[in-house]
């Protein structure tokens, strides 16, 4: 590809910026000069497991605490969910994380999955909107100034079996979100919503009332399980489902009129790679065309639903809804045969790619980060030899020609995604997820643990790319 | 010399009239199913397909006899016959040579069942020819079975009690292991050099997607070579062969081959959870096969 400057990555945060169980750098935003930066703890087990708002000044090169989620005593019903959720999770195998037990509170929520800057009809200017996982029932926070966030949906005022809210997004002056994973005493899933919905509010300070569907759930099509990703190009708004039986289908509307949308299918049958493109993940403007990565809940496998291992694809949606698969597998389909053009297959040839975890653009290129669980596979499968692997980052200025801008983590074996990414005045942010102690601890059958990984610190971290 | 192409696919998966048309292309050469994926020679071959296997050398019989003397007749199936004894020591590397040498330069196709039995078998034949295409096609396994079960039951005895399907002969069981070492295999190829597709895709439009499978394959795709494909009883080894070679293909194609595009217009494709019609325990399709189907785009 053209040359251009390389990107240098430096370090701006480590170890879950003092919560180590923060390992996850989940959400970004770029409000009133400042990077703001969303992290979940997701075990969401503990008190201390709060999701928190921290944002950077680049000047300073200092963080601060926007916002740390309260405590809040807990009762049966919760503590059954934190049951449920550790059971999703892993229990047994992650028991030692943490030493689990009933804590008698709990942080309101564990994690800011979405950051949005909107301006509602109340709004007196562009305000800093969270989406938030939780046991109590996610919700959205709101801030005018950056400094202090408070519920504008939240426990009790709507559906408290929904974990949080995703996808936040802008579109023809309102705000849309899609609801993401379920938090009840039977069901704890971190990604699949009690039902597949796309909401909007005009006016989201006004609470839950502003707030109103604009789809039919599922789209009228109950293969999908839950919308994964909304994003807006070329005058649309976009929802990316999810379905373990037929793979993801892409929807889009252009927003017109009152009451429930109306919504076009672009893509069904996980562009007919079918359930090995098992969702949406995420979605990202680009040159005038929509870019669509696919991914798989899990290390490769959803375990849940016994699909996969599979690996992520890369398609490029067109303004008229035609589609080019850009890495990923040759294949027919009712719309001709779809060869990669980047001449990469999933997972940019690296079978344990298994999500496209973010996208961005930043100075006119597009960046994809992944989530790459080789390491985690080593651990648990390996024959002692040492870990190797970890997030990818990629390049492309025309979605055809890729370059590598990172590769195993830039060395550190225990960051397995990049999460989240913002393109700001100062560079390039990138948000990892990062887990040194989880991979102690599944190595201990196959001795794959090094100094170096016993001496990695667990939580998130963020890097500069300038 | 152009590289082959393998149809791999478990039987019943529509092999026969898929291959049949992608054979009639003239840039390629469709052979019968001439079943040497599992050995090494011509020797392994013919020690391997004797007895109550015998039928399996019917396809590489056909062929030979067509190539070498022009017609298919006993005199020619015998006489192809007694060429592979005094050639048993040839490797199948030396056989296949031979055949494309007698086809020119068409590329070779071949759809025999028998190459997705084993893994090795499909190691074997990347061994030989490491740049061949391998169109995987898949077939919904309720269907498939069906289908295994009826053609079963057309060979079997009248005077007998109905056939039950043991767990070792059940079809369900044949399909997911066939597509098991399918997909195992193809795991391991490079992006391009294979390409699944359902056939239920490409009969619901085979102008379409024999299309597709062209351009895939590097071949033309003018309205002539594609009307060439909707005829694939125009090879020379649609029909039934000479009684020392009956067959090399399924019989009801080869009784049948011309495409019948309303009734293929209609395939259904029932739910994974539907009733399995061999089974009488009522029991239901195993989740590693649900899992394989839905991998394919059923269910």
């Amino acid at each position: 590809m053209d040359g251009d400057t390389d990107l240098q990555f430096v370090s701006v945060a480590q170890g879950g910026l003092g919560h180590e169980g923060s390992t996850l750098a989940h959400a970004m935003a770029w409000f009133q000069d400042h990077l703001y930066l969303g992290t979940t703890a997701p075990r969401g087990a503990s008190p201390t497991d709060a999701g928190r708002i921290l944002r950077f000044d680049p000047k300073s090169e200092s963080w601060e605490t926007a916002h740390s989620a309260p405590v809040i005593e807990t009762n049966e019903e919760i503590l059954a969910r934190l049951d449920a959720q550790n059971e999703t999770l892993g229990g047994k195998d992650l028991a030692g994380l943490t030493g689990v037990t009933h804590p008698t509170g709990l942080a309101r929520e564990y994690g800011i999955r979405a950051l949005q800057i909107f301006k509602g009809k109340s709004d007196p200017h562009p305000c800093l909107y969270a989406g938030t996982m939780s046991l109590f029932g996610g919700g959205i926070l709101r801030s005018e100034d950056g400094v202090s966030f408070e519920p504008v949906l939240g426990t009790g005022r709507h559906d408290d079996s929904i974990l949080s809210f995703r996808g936040l997004v802008e579109f023809k002056g309102r705000l849309y979100t899609a609801p993401a994973g379920t938090a009840t005493r039977d069901k704890a899933d971190p990604n699949f919503a009690p039902e597949a919905m796309v909401y909007v509010s005009d006016d989201p300070a006004k609470g839950a009332e502003s707030w109103a569907p604009v789809c039919e759930p599922a789209f009228g099509d109950p293969v999908n399980r839950s919308v994964f990703a909304l994003g807006v190009a070329h005058g649309y708004l976009y929802a990316g489902t999810a379905s373990w039986t037929r793979g993801f289908q892409l929807w889009r509307t252009d927003g017109k009129g009152k009451g429930l949308h109306k919504w076009e299918r672009v893509l069904t049958d996980g562009a007919y790679r079918f359930n090995h493109n098992f969702s949406v993940a995420t979605l990202c403007a680009f040159d005038g065309d929509m870019y669509v990565g696919s991914g798989i809940s899990g290390l490769g496998y959803d375990k849940a639903h016994d699909v996969g291992p599979a690996t992520a694809e890369l398609i490029r949606v067109k303004p008229d809804g035609s589609w080019d698969l850009l890495v990923g597998d040759l294949r027919c389909t009712p719309d001709g045969l779809k060869v990669p053009l980047s001449a990469m297959g999933p997972g940019f040839d690296d079978p344990y790619n298994s999500v496209m975890w973010s996208m961005t653009v930043h100075e006119d290129a597009l960046y994809v980060g992944t989530q790459q669980w080789e390491p985690f596979d080593t651990a648990l499968h390996g024959d002692g030899s040492p870990l190797t692997g970890g997030y990818q980052l990629w390049r492309s200025r025309n979605g055809g020609d890729w370059e590598k801008v990172i590769d195993a983590a830039l060395g550190r074996v225990s960051a397995t995604g990049l999460r989240s990414m913002q393109s700001t005045p100062a560079g390039l942010f990138l948000g990892t997820s990062v887990h040194p102690k989880l991979l102690r601890i599944l190595s201990r059958k196959s001795g794959a643990v090094t100094p170096a990984l016993n001496a990695d610190k667990n939580g998130f971290e963020v890097l500069l790319g300038s | 010399m152009p590289e082959p192409i393998f149809l791999i696919a478990p039987g019943r998966s529509y092999t026969s009239l898929i291959g049949g048309m992608i054979g009639q292309h003239p840039q390629v050469y469709g052979m019968p199913e001439i079943s040497v994926s599992h050995a090494d020679t011509i020797g392994g071959v013919l020690q391997t397909l004797k007895g109550p296997l015998e039928y399996g050398l019917a396809g590489l019989l056909r062929l030979l006899a067509q190539l070498h003397d022009g017609e298919q007749t006993e005199e020619t199936v015998n006489a192809a016959r007694q060429w592979l004894m005094q050639r048993a020591h040839w490797s199948i590397a030396e056989l296949f040579a031979h055949i494309q040498d007698q086809v020119g330069d068409k590329a070779l196709f071949d759809k025999s069942p028998r190459t997705v039995t084993n893994y090795d078998n499909m190691a074997r034949l990347l061994q030989v020819f490491p740049n061949a295409s391998f169109l995987h096609l898949t077939r919904h396994p309720i269907t498939t079975c069906k289908s295994a079960m009826a053609l079963r039951n057309s060979f079997a005895d009248a005077n007998k009690p109905k056939r039950r399907a043991r767990i070792n002969l059940d079809p369900e069981n044949t399909w997911r292991r066939a597509q098991d070492n399918i997909t195992r295999f193809t795991a391991t190829l490079p992006p391009g050099q294979c390409l699944r597709v359902k056939a239920e895709m490409i009969l619901s439009d085979p102008p379409k997607y024999l299309a597709q499978i062209c351009e895939w394959l590097g071949l033309s795709t003018e309205p002539d070579a594609l009307e060439a494909m909707m005829h694939p009883e125009n090879s020379p080894y649609a029909s039934i062969g000479p009684p020392s070679a009956l067959y090399g293909n399924d019989p009801n194609f080869l009784k049948n081959p011309v495409l019948d595009m309303s009734r293929l217009q209609n395939i259904a494709e029932p739910s994974l959870d539907s009733h399995l019609p061999w089974r009488d325990d009522g029991g239901a399709l195993a989740p590693e096969t649900i899992r394989l189907a839905r991998q394919f785009g059923y269910g």
